[in-house]
């Protein structure tokens, strides 16, 4: 293996007879030379970003929590003090938690802040016989079986996995979701850490 | 009796077997069907059958027997065998077959990547690789099954001995305090047959149908002598 140097470049003879040439010198760089360059920054830019989303849990936690009233749980949980299972009512008796029907909603809602611009598009989709089309947060992969109800019978708190929701007005998610966090969880409590206990 | 038949049923854990009576096995497929439907099986069709990449989790094994015009067919339904040293289980790279702690084959889905050594190393070829994406004619795929995943393109699946009715059991008795009845769970295509000739139940509970069953003198496994230790038990015909 011997080197050589040429004008610009470098010239390494490798083992098998094969001739490297390695840019040397300063030289600037033409106009392909940008491209490239541009194309490497613009990839490591949009590498970053993905790497940046997969650091902070699933990508979609980060989205914010734009629903098409502005409930807030910080007044509901923490103002008026509701119970969790007031609204989300299915979640000691099945596995999901469930969204509020309208009824329940209006069940205050018919004689209060009906002046307020959210509760009246509240209104309106009552009146239309119409539901509110609330986005999903809290969403778990179509492979996992989850059950609300084993959860709260085993004594868990809401806000264990979903956060202090009561000094938040918005709804983040508060945890990554993830199989790494679930069996933290299920090994410091004993838990079945079996895979087909939340695998389907 | 076992050391785990001799434990109290709170104590106790649980061995998932399965008794087939061929005497009683008339062939009619109710169990593949059920089969099917519970576990969101997608269809495959003249073509991709033909192709040897049809998907059956159970299947009727038909036999005739004698000549003409003396014939008669024989059925055995072959599923997964859940074996106890099951040669599926080791040769996975990425632990994605494994063994429960309650004696199933478990296929763990979103970590399989498709290397097929499990199907290839399966004596009763009872595990399958999906070679297309999963797809229903309308209107099935309005009755998928949300409890069980549906399955893509590249991966190994195979009959579960219905886990989700396990889970489904286990949690039941969890809420009413006490330990899982005998006949609380059954598979799909034990519920569907309409012979009764599938008992399906726990095998360390001295007092179950099945651990009743299994100890018949007509009692064989499939491919014995290969040393899978089955948690299946096959019963002779009585024409035998």
């Amino acid at each position: 293996m011997g080197a050589s140097l040429g004008s610009r470049y470098i010239r390494i003879t490798g083992l098998c007879g094969h001739t490297y040439l390695l840019f040397h010198g300063r030289r600037h760089m033409n106009r392909s030379g940008w491209k490239s360059f541009g194309i490497l920054l613009l990839a490591g830019t949009a590498a970053l970003a993905v790497g940046l989303l997969y650091s902070k849990g699933s990508a979609d936690s980060a989205a914010q929590d734009r629903q098409p009233i502005p409930f807030s749980h910080k007044f509901h949980a923490g103002q008026l003090k509701l119970d969790c299972l007031f609204c989300h009512r299915s979640a000691h008796q099945s596995p999901t938690a469930g969204v509020p029907s309208l009824k329940l909603c209006l069940g205050c809602h018919q004689n209060m802040d009906a002046e307020k611009a959210g509760i009246q598009t509240l209104l309106a989709h009552w009146n239309e016989q119409r539901p509110v089309s609330w986005v999903r947060l809290q969403r778990l992969p179509d492979f996992v079986y989850f059950t609300h109800e084993r959860h709260l019978a085993h004594g868990l708190q809401c806000a264990t996995c979903h956060g202090q929701v009561e000094h938040m007005s918005g709804t983040p998610r508060a945890a990554t979701l993830e199989m790494g966090w679930c069996l933290s969880c299920h090994q410091q409590r004993g838990a079945s850490q079996d895979c087909l206990t939340c695998h389907k | 009796m076992s050391a785990d038949q001799e434990k109290t049923p709170e104590a106790r854990p649980h061995r998932w077997q399965m008794v087939i009576d061929l005497d009683r096995c008339t062939g009619c497929e109710a169990c593949v069907v059920a089969c099917h439907a519970e576990n969101n099986i997608r269809i495959s069709g003249a073509q991709e059958a033909a192709e040897g990449r049809a998907i059956n989790w159970i299947r009727i094994e038909r036999y005739w027997e004698g000549e003409y015009p003396d014939v008669k067919a024989k059925f055995m339904p072959v599923l997964c065998q859940q074996c106890a040293d099951a040669p599926c289980e080791p040769v996975c790279p990425v632990y994605a077959s494994y063994h429960t702690p309650e004696g199933l084959n478990a296929q763990v889905y979103n970590r399989c990547i498709g290397v097929r050594y499990c199907g290839n190393n399966c004596p009763y070829t009872a595990r399958q690789f999906n070679w297309f994406d999963p797809h229903w004619d309308p209107p099935l795929q309005e009755q998928l099954n949300p409890d069980v995943t549906v399955r893509q393109n590249g991966i190994m699946e195979k009959c579960t001995f219905c886990v989700q009715r396990i889970r489904q059991g286990k949690e039941q008795a969890e809420r009413e305090g006490r330990p899982v009845r005998d006949g609380d769970i059954t598979p799909a295509c034990v519920q569907s047959c309409p012979t009764t000739a599938l008992v399906f139940g726990d095998g360390n509970d001295p007092a179950s149908q099945v651990a009743q069953m299994s100890k018949s003198r007509r009692g064989f496994h499939l491919l014995e002598s290969l040393g899978t230790h089955p948690a299946i038990t096959y019963l002779k015909r009585l024409d035998e």
